[in-house]
């Protein structure tokens, strides 16, 4: 995780206990955070990054999370990513 | 690009202007009733099996504005909120938006569309203001049976995204040796305190083949404020993967997990099951079932009685089933090209000599019976080109809607024959001159105001009739407004001053003729030029337009009281109803729809004018002469008239009087083009093989006369 000003920048492959970590620190510090860059060129670690950025923008709708934004992802592991219920 | 990716980019292209077109059309039925939330979930869907297509196939610009699109028509679905005019504009510009969206991908071009910002800010703002207002309500219709099939009964609407849509695409991504697995992870709430996490799953199911796509559904996820952070609040998640395995093979992946976590099956086994007829029946069944629903959760289980009941029923009686094959349209041609040289050789076979003595009686029969199926296979190889003209119809409504929009008139579109057959070819070049006559109608047609329709009589509210029917083996289109009607001495002086007649010809025009000077380009009496109509342009590319149909338009009108026009079209165009004619030992074909009457001229009736040419004068008028032989440079034998035929034809111009040696007879002719050499030739439209072998060409009769006005 980078804190880069009010843009946080995340893996898909941040494994629980650092997804934990982010969950730990973006909950008190929500409205401070404008956008959340996830990079997605690494397989993903675990679902529970997705969960989390989908509460936190369920939490938060104008936030940017270039992952969801959009409601689809081409990736190059699993194919077209389609999210529902954001 | 793969030659199969093309492919298939192409067929969605197709689908996608299929679905977008649409669209159109359902939004302005729903606007008309707004009560009936089943076009809203129409809509919905339409909008929501694009979204998925234009993500899979890279249109991801596309893509992202209908993602936006579908959240503000699943608001409306589920919220239940009424749903104002301008919310209906809202939907009918982001759909102007989709449409040029659509195009700019296709074209591989950037930017976006002219309305982009605006209308993705509208839709934006609308579910800000969801966010902070009531909760949700349920859906007044609920599309969870729809969306799911028999394997994945227990999955929610949007757990099962673009299923119907995306399997012929995931289909068509296996590699040789790969079948297409759809499998579906619905851990519980413990999950990852078990161990068990969706990732490990994708990437041990990527070890064992490519995942293609995956639906999460992330529906029971809550805000961070009841959170909490081991427990699992993925509702499901599906995943497409290409695998060379087995079944069994993939089912080992998932051993250590609980029975009810976890759907695995072949796509291919899916689709087999959906062709058979009880599974169409059920979803037909659960369909009407949907219907009866009305959310009550008393009525849900009663309901599903009647779906166990009627499953039962289906298996003991199978009604017949209704399946429908999409063919590429030069598919279709190339079989009716076929067909056409089968009825020529037909043709050849019956006008033999030798068959014609045959003394045989069997042998006669058969050949009649030979002949009848020959007939029988082309009418039904037309037929299938046929299709209902509704769908052009429908689309009218949006024109004028937004004419009444943009010109602040009232005027309603009344439909009546949408279910009159044209040729699809046709269908497809009649959408852009029926706007033009239609726009035409309510701009200068209707008054003004309201007010100088209660002047005259009328109520305030204008009406167009939109019409389709057959008339004579045509199709007729007409357009009939109860507007002010055209003035014709306005339309003559108007036509004198552009010097398109003089005054002494015009003083000898009919109504009618003079009705035909506003189908000239740049021809415009409108005293104000509005960007709909005014401009002298549009009403001369219609006639373009029907003439390359080989139709044409007739214009009728009462001052005061209204206009109509009327588009008269052939049936189809690759055969056409002529009559035969000779010409100095030649024989030709004239298309009998432009064909008024024929008759042999009494001598005194025959009039020859110094420098004009010859007339006959037929009751009150007085029809110019055209010797076909001479005009087509056959020859240049001059018969005596008196002693010929005239066949009195009509084109754009009027009507005159084709001079012929004489009439064979009325047949209906495969339309042959003449190839490259001869395309120059504007007095003839094409050419058709006879019975005896021998070509006939088609005359083009809006070139015959062209000097005459």
């Amino acid at each position: 995780m980078i804190v880069d000003g009010e843009n946080l920048i995340v893996s898909c492959d941040e494994a629980q206990d650092e997804i934990e970590e982010l969950y730990d620190f973006i909950k008190p510090r929500l409205e401070y955070i404008d956008s959340i860059t996830v990079e997605s060129d690494v397989k993903l670690a675990s679902s529970l990054l997705l969960q989390l950025l989908v509460s936190i923008k369920k939490s938060k709708p104008s936030i940017q999370i270039n992952l969801l934004d959009g409601g689809v992802h081409e990736s190059k592991f699993y194919g077209t990513m389609h999210w529902s219920h954001l | 690009m793969s030659d199969k990716k093309a492919r298939l980019r192409a067929i969605f292209v197709e689908e996608a202007g299929e679905i977008i077109e649409d669209l159109d059309v359902k939004i302005i039925n729903f606007e008309e009733t707004p009560d009936d939330k089943d076009i809203l979930n129409d809509i919905f869907r339409g909008i929501h099996t694009l979204k998925g297509s234009a993500n899979s196939f890279g249109f991801t610009r596309l893509g992202e504005y209908v993602h936006h699109f579908e959240d503000v028509l699943d608001h409306y679905r589920t919220d239940g909120t009424e749903i104002s005019k301008d919310v209906i504009d809202l939907f009918l510009d982001s759909v102007d938006v989709v449409k040029e969206m659509l195009q700019l991908e296709i074209d591989e071009s950037d930017g976006f569309p002219e309305k982009y910002d605006e209308t993705l800010s509208l839709i934006q703002d609308i579910i800000n203001n969801k966010d902070s207002s009531t909760p949700k309500v349920e859906s007044t219709t609920d599309l969870s049976d729809e969306f799911s099939n028999e394997s994945f009964e227990n999955s929610d609407a949007s757990s099962v995204v673009n299923v119907d849509s995306d399997e012929p695409y995931m289909l068509a991504q296996c590699q040789n040796g790969e079948k297409l697995y759809k499998v579906e992870l619905l851990f519980e709430e413990d999950s990852f305190t078990r161990g068990l996490d969706h990732a490990n799953f994708l990437n041990i199911l990527g070890q064992n083949g490519r995942v293609l796509g995956i639906n999460w559904d992330f529906s029971n996820v809550v805000t961070l404020d009841s959170f909490e952070f081991r427990k699992n609040y993925i509702k499901s998640v599906l995943i497409y993967l290409a695998s060379s395995e087995t079944v069994e093979e993939l089912r080992d992946i998932f051993e250590f997990t609980e029975e009810q976590e976890w759907k695995l099956e072949e796509i291919e086994q899916v689709l087999k099951k959906e062709e058979t007829v009880q599974v169409e029946s059920n979803q037909e069944l659960k369909e009407e079932v949907v219907e009866k629903q009305v959310v009550k959760e008393d009525k849900e289980k009663e309901a599903q009685e009647v779906v166990k009941q009627k499953n039962n029923e289906v298996k003991k009686v199978q009604p017949a089933k209704r399946s429908f094959v999409k063919i590429d349209t030069e598919k279709l041609d190339d079989l009716f090209d076929s067909v056409g040289e089968l009825v020529i050789a037909q043709n050849f076979l019956m006008e033999n000599e030798a068959v014609r003595q045959l003394e045989d009686v069997n042998l006669k029969k058969n050949l009649e019976t030979l002949y009848k199926i020959t007939r029988l296979i082309q009418t039904r190889v037309m037929g299938l080109r046929m299709v209902p003209i509704r769908d052009t119809f429908e689309k009218m409504k949006r024109v004028v809607r937004d004419v009444n929009k943009k010109t602040g008139k009232d005027a309603d579109l009344i439909l009546s024959g949408e279910d009159t057959e044209i040729d699809k070819t046709m269908i497809d070049k009649l959408a852009d001159p029926l706007i033009h006559v239609i726009r035409n109608a309510l701009d200068h047609g209707l008054e003004s105001d309201k007010e100088e329709r209660l002047k005259a009589g009328k109520p305030t509210t204008g009406k167009v009739h939109l019409k389709s029917y057959h008339q004579g083996g045509n199709i007729v289109i007409e357009v009939k407004d109860d507007g002010r009607g055209i003035d014709p001495k306005k339309i003559l002086t108007k036509a004198i001053e552009r010097e398109l007649v003089t005054e002494v010809e015009g003083a000898n025009l009919t109504d009618k003729q003079i009705y035909q000077f506003i189908m000239n380009a740049g021809f415009s009496t409108a005293e104000k030029v509005t960007d709909l109509s005014g401009r002298g342009v549009g009403l001369d590319v219609v006639t373009s337009f029907i003439e390359t149909m080989r139709g044409k338009v007739e214009i009728n009108s009462s001052l005061g009281k209204g206009s109509s026009f009327k588009i008269m079209l052939p049936l189809t165009l690759a055969i056409i109803d002529g009559m035969l004619v000779k010409s100095s030992g030649e024989i030709m074909i004239i298309p009998t729809l432009s064909i008024v009457e024929s008759f042999r001229p009494l001598k005194e009736s025959i009039h020859t004018a110094k420098g004009k040419g010859e007339y006959v004068k037929l009751r009150d008028e007085l029809l110019p002469i055209v010797r076909l032989n001479h005009i087509l440079n056959i020859s240049e034998d001059r018969v005596e008239i008196s002693e010929s035929t005239l066949v009195s034809v009509e084109n754009k111009n009027g009507k005159f009087a084709i001079l012929v040696d004489e009439l064979i007879g009325r047949q209906q002719v495969v339309v042959k083009s003449l190839g490259k050499a001869l395309a120059g030739i504007k007095e003839v439209t094409g050419g058709a093989v006879l019975g005896n072998g021998d070509i006939a060409l088609i005359l083009n009769v809006d070139e015959l006369h062209t000097d005459m006005v």
